[in-house]
């Protein structure tokens, strides 16, 4: 039971953390280029990507979940499942790690861009070439940031159906009052969290110059 | 080389208040030429020089590099007359994500140039500027002038016809700044290369330029050849600027070079061997 459990949660937390990197970083990067001051100031796009961003962000998730059960159901075909609780998921972290990019650019030495400016870069081979390589490790901070958020989001999900560890817990631990199962999975999910953080740790420590 | 014609450049400040850079800039610089520009911070020497890739866009006047007037180009036109500008800069300004070696190819990667001509490009460039065993290393595993030296050998990847220097060695110690000096002389003297070089260090201009103009509160108020400005100085900043000289030639001013002097003051037999 706590095998398949624990199964199910890093699915749910490795699928919606693909899902949003992919789809947080492109946002992330313009908000950040889009900036004043920055390589493709433009306040207008700045603003509805801040604006959507915020919106998204200011939903709490469990309320979340509920109104974006429709979409759910359009993606995957169904509202209640660990395959499902991945939409919500992804949609609630696209927005932090968008954030979390965006920080990470504008973290990115001024002077560095403006060299490469000065030897004839393009606006996108500024982002290819220098923004994304020189914030890689902070973009890689964040997302392990996310991860971390995300295992912590997915129990939520599994109270309402999702499965996973979260589910497990309510169900054997809250409502059959089984204090064993609880404390095993508190631990389950302390480990998984040390063990996301140390893989982050590493990795950036491998990317950093 | 490079002319500069009645060259405007004024920033926005908050509300109508603008600030005004530059003001009617004249200059005239040759081929092969290393070309000084000194004055006090805030004179707009940096702001000049930065016009002259378009780094910063004038707000009015003219500057054209080897016959092409840059100041109407288009985004991509400007692209290509950037590849035959090279630019070295205070802070050095190496990627920390690249080796030595990625660095210097850097500029050739952009503009398209196939790997193995990068590639024999960058070893040649690694030999000149004394860095062929330093290929595979990381900026933060360099000295400061270890990273300029990459930073002046990325500027030549392109080979560039003008080479601006912005305040190069402002960052370096006085056994450092002697040594890259150097190496841009001997680049201008093997290369022909036009070289354009930004600093408040006399003794900069001194050792390496052949020309120099003094910039004060955004105006050309002299320029001419190192040695007449040397032996007869005509302004009042200039003769400042020399006074602030020691007979070793080094500043010893009170004013702000103080500042970037601070514990970098010669000492010993050292010092002076190396002026003159």
């Amino acid at each position: 039971m706590l095998v398949k459990a624990l199964y199910q949660t890093l699915y749910m937390v490795s699928m919606s953390a693909l899902i949003s990197s992919i789809c947080g970083m492109p946002l992330g990067i313009m908000l950040a280029i889009t900036n004043d001051g920055s390589i493709a100031q433009n306040r207008t796009l700045n603003a509805i990507l801040a604006f959507l961003v915020n919106t998204t962000r200011s939903v709490p998730f469990v309320i979340l979940m509920v109104v974006m059960i429709p979409f759910t159901r359009f993606v995957t075909g169904s509202s209640i499942g660990t395959t499902a609780a991945i939409v919500p998921l992804s949609v609630a972290a696209v927005p932090f790690v968008a954030r979390v990019v965006e920080t990470s650019i504008r973290e990115v030495d001024k002077g560095v861009i403006e060299a490469a400016q000065a030897m004839g870069a393009s606006t996108l081979q500024v982002i290819l070439k220098v923004l994304i390589p020189e914030a890689l490790p902070a973009i890689i901070a964040g997302i392990t940031l996310t991860a971390v958020n995300l295992i912590g989001y997915s129990a939520m999900a599994g109270a309402i159906g999702g499965g996973g560890l979260g589910h497990v817990a309510i169900r054997y631990g809250y409502q059959g009052f089984d204090m064993k199962v609880l404390a095993a999975i508190v631990v389950i999910l302390v480990v998984l969290v040390q063990g996301t953080q140390l893989i982050g740790d590493l990795v950036i420590k491998k990317v950093t110059h | 080389m490079i002319r500069i014609r009645q060259l405007r450049k004024t920033f926005d400040g908050t509300g109508n208040q603008g600030v005004t850079a530059l003001e009617n800039v004249n200059l005239d610089i040759g081929r092969g030429d290393v070309f000084g520009i000194i004055g006090p911070s805030g004179a707009g020497k940096s702001t000049l020089l930065r016009c002259i890739n378009m780094l910063e866009k004038p707000t009015s006047g003219s500057i054209y590099i080897d016959g092409t007037e840059i100041t109407g180009l288009t985004k991509r036109d400007l692209r290509v007359v950037r590849r035959q500008v090279g630019m070295v800069f205070q802070h050095f300004n190496l990627l920390s994500s690249r080796t030595v070696y990625r660095n210097i190819a850097f500029p050739m990667e952009i503009s398209g140039i196939p790997k193995t001509e990068i590639d024999k490009r960058v070893q040649e460039l690694l030999g000149l500027v004394g860095l062929e065993d330093k290929a595979s290393a990381y900026p933060s595993q360099l000295s400061g002038g270890q990273k300029q030296r990459v930073g002046i050998a990325r500027a030549l990847a392109t080979r560039p016809k003008v080479l601006l220097c912005d305040e190069a060695t402002s960052a370096l110690d006085p056994r450092t700044t002697r040594s890259v000096l150097e190496l841009l002389r001997s680049i201008n003297k093997q290369f022909g290369l036009t070289i354009v070089m930004v600093t408040h260090e006399m003794q900069v201009i001194k050792q390496v330029c052949s020309r120099v103009a003094v910039i004060e509160n955004g105006g050309v108020v002299e320029q001419g050849s190192v040695q007449d400005l040397f032996t007869r100085p005509g302004a009042e900043i200039t003769k400042g600027l020399l006074a602030g000289m020691d007979a070793a030639g080094f500043m010893v001013d009170t004013s702000k070079q103080r500042r970037d002097f601070e514990g970098l003051q010669p000492r010993g037999k050292e010092a002076i061997k190396n002026v003159g």
